[in-house]
């Protein structure tokens, strides 16, 4: 081994965690509505048996876990192994899954149509192979829609899916969160390589300020997606609360995976940008063991955010904060008035019994 | 020639009273200026009933609301999006009527709600 070789080697060593930390994130089933046998069932997805080749997508009765499809992924466009939880696309809006969004482990992620038991012809959306990480988690897939006041129209694409993902660095040990854009319309959807994705692991000097300007916040949105490394490990998935993405993680120390012993923070960052919606995007939070992000409604129609066990309840966040379209940078207490819950959306003159 | 001037006569004389009735009728019932403001007034029904309805639509108690008509699978796109699937939607229908105070005149109408709901545990002290 060459000198210089081994120095890169030693120093990789000493950024890096123990390399045989356990994993602490819980694996949950893919949960969803679909059509089987022409009943309407809520069924469960989950990868059968890693070594299985190609790989095998199960469909489980959510309720009593009975096998209803097995589906081999054996079209020649799939590739590589597969552990993150397929995501299902209700593309047609009538409360059944008709699509799915499978990654696998190198960053490959296809949109598949789904009908129960068969899956259509995969189109490739990403390539994300090239950020050399692992992808084992998939956190969710959002709609949303660009307020208008703030995005150009020319844009045309206001209605997004948004793809929000978890991947591991394999060198150093620590996740990475990554978000990709796409089009709802999927004849305006591109493929995404991971180089065209923005690095928001750092915050300029000015954006620490809490300001994002007007041409930052555009530039953010043209792009593909972001992705943020995360100096630790994330400790369960994101939750998505109001257009701020909320995740406890966990930094080991050196010579320790033990959770005792590591630092815990809470790590709060705007959907959409990345950027902060409180002070920090890293707050401390105390060590709980299986400690869970839970949301509370308080007596006044705030929401707060309690770091919780089977003994403990801690509330980290007193008033979580609702990101607004009001301006580039702009949140707002979460009030849960159920007034602000109904929107009108049509207003129509009944002539049915009118005279 | 006298017969013929007679029947002429009579006939002028029967308009004449026919006329004077006629007229006489209109002017009590006052039938052309009711549907003269027939039109308008059920326009103006029209223009109070809309906002007495979208002025209910503004103090609505959402715990009031009727059932809705039907359960969305999803929420539409929101900037400030939730991946939580505590986060329901639903269609209600919410309709209002106002009737004349005085003359059979009746008019409804009705709007398309879309209702958020979720579902968080409240805080127990």
């Amino acid at each position: 081994m060459s000198p210089r070789i081994l120095l890169l080697w030693l120093l990789l060593h000493s950024l890096a965690l123990p390399a045989a930390c356990p994993e602490f994130l819980p694996t949950e089933p893919a949960r969803l509505t679909l059509k089987h046998q022409q009943q309407t069932v809520q069924a469960e997805l989950a990868w059968a048996a890693a070594s299985s080749e190609p790989a095998e997508l199960q469909v489980l009765g959510a309720a009593d876990q009975q096998l209803l499809a097995s589906i081999a992924l054996n079209h020649p466009a799939f590739s590589g192994s597969f552990m993150a939880q397929p995501l299902a696309e209700d593309a047609d809006l009538d409360g059944l899954a008709d699509h799915l969004w499978l990654v696998n482990q190198q960053g490959l992620i296809w949109r598949v149509a789904f009908s129960g038991n068969q899956l259509g012809t995969p189109v490739l959306l990403a390539d994300l192979s090239g950020l050399g990480l692992q992808f084992r988690y998939s956190v969710s897939l959002l709609r949303t829609r660009l307020p208008g006041r703030l995005a150009p129209a020319v844009w045309k694409n206001l209605e997004q899916h948004l793809l929000l993902l978890l991947g591991r660095d394999p060198l150093s040990d620590q996740d990475v969160l990554l978000l990709l854009r796409y089009s709802v319309n999927p004849a305006l959807q591109t493929f995404i390589q991971g180089a065209q994705l923005t690095d928001r692991t750092e915050l300029s000097d000015a954006e620490q300020q809490l300001t994002l300007s007007a041409a930052d916040w555009r530039n953010l949105l043209a792009t593909a997606g972001w992705q943020m490394r995360l100096n630790g490990r994330l400790t369960a998935l994101p939750r998505v609360v109001a257009g701020v993405i909320y995740a406890p993680l966990m930094r080991p120390t050196a010579d320790s995976c033990q959770p005792e012993l590591a630092e815990h923070q809470l790590l709060a960052v705007q959907l959409h940008t990345a950027g902060q919606v409180y002070q920090s995007r890293q707050l401390s939070i105390p060590y709980l063991a299986n400690g869970r992000l839970q949301l509370q409604q308080q007596v006044d129609l705030s929401v707060s955010l309690i770091w919780a066990n089977t003994e403990q309840q801690l509330t980290i966040l007193p008033v979580l904060r609702r990101i607004s379209g009001d301006c580039h940078y702009c949140s707002e207490p979460l009030q849960l008035d159920a007034r602000a819950f109904i929107r009108r959306l049509a207003t129509f003159k009944d002539e049915q019994g009118a005279f | 020639m006298r017969e013929q001037g007679m029947v002429l006569l009579s006939a002028l004389l029967f308009l004449v009273v026919m006329l004077l009735m006629v007229s006489s009728n209109l002017y009590i019932s006052q039938l052309s200026v009711k549907s003269a403001q027939a039109a308008q007034q059920q326009l103006q029904l029209d223009v109070q009933a809309l906002q007495a309805h979208l002025l209910q639509l503004s103090g609505l108690d959402p715990e009031l609301l009727p059932d809705p008509v039907s359960a969305l699978p999803s929420c539409p796109g929101t900037y400030a999006a939730w991946s939580d699937a505590s986060m329901q939607c639903e269609l209600v229908l919410f309709e209002t009527a106002e009737q004349h105070h005085q003359y059979p005149l009746y008019t409804r109408y009705g709007s398309m709600l879309l209702r958020k709901r979720l579902q968080i545990p409240e805080f127990a002290p």
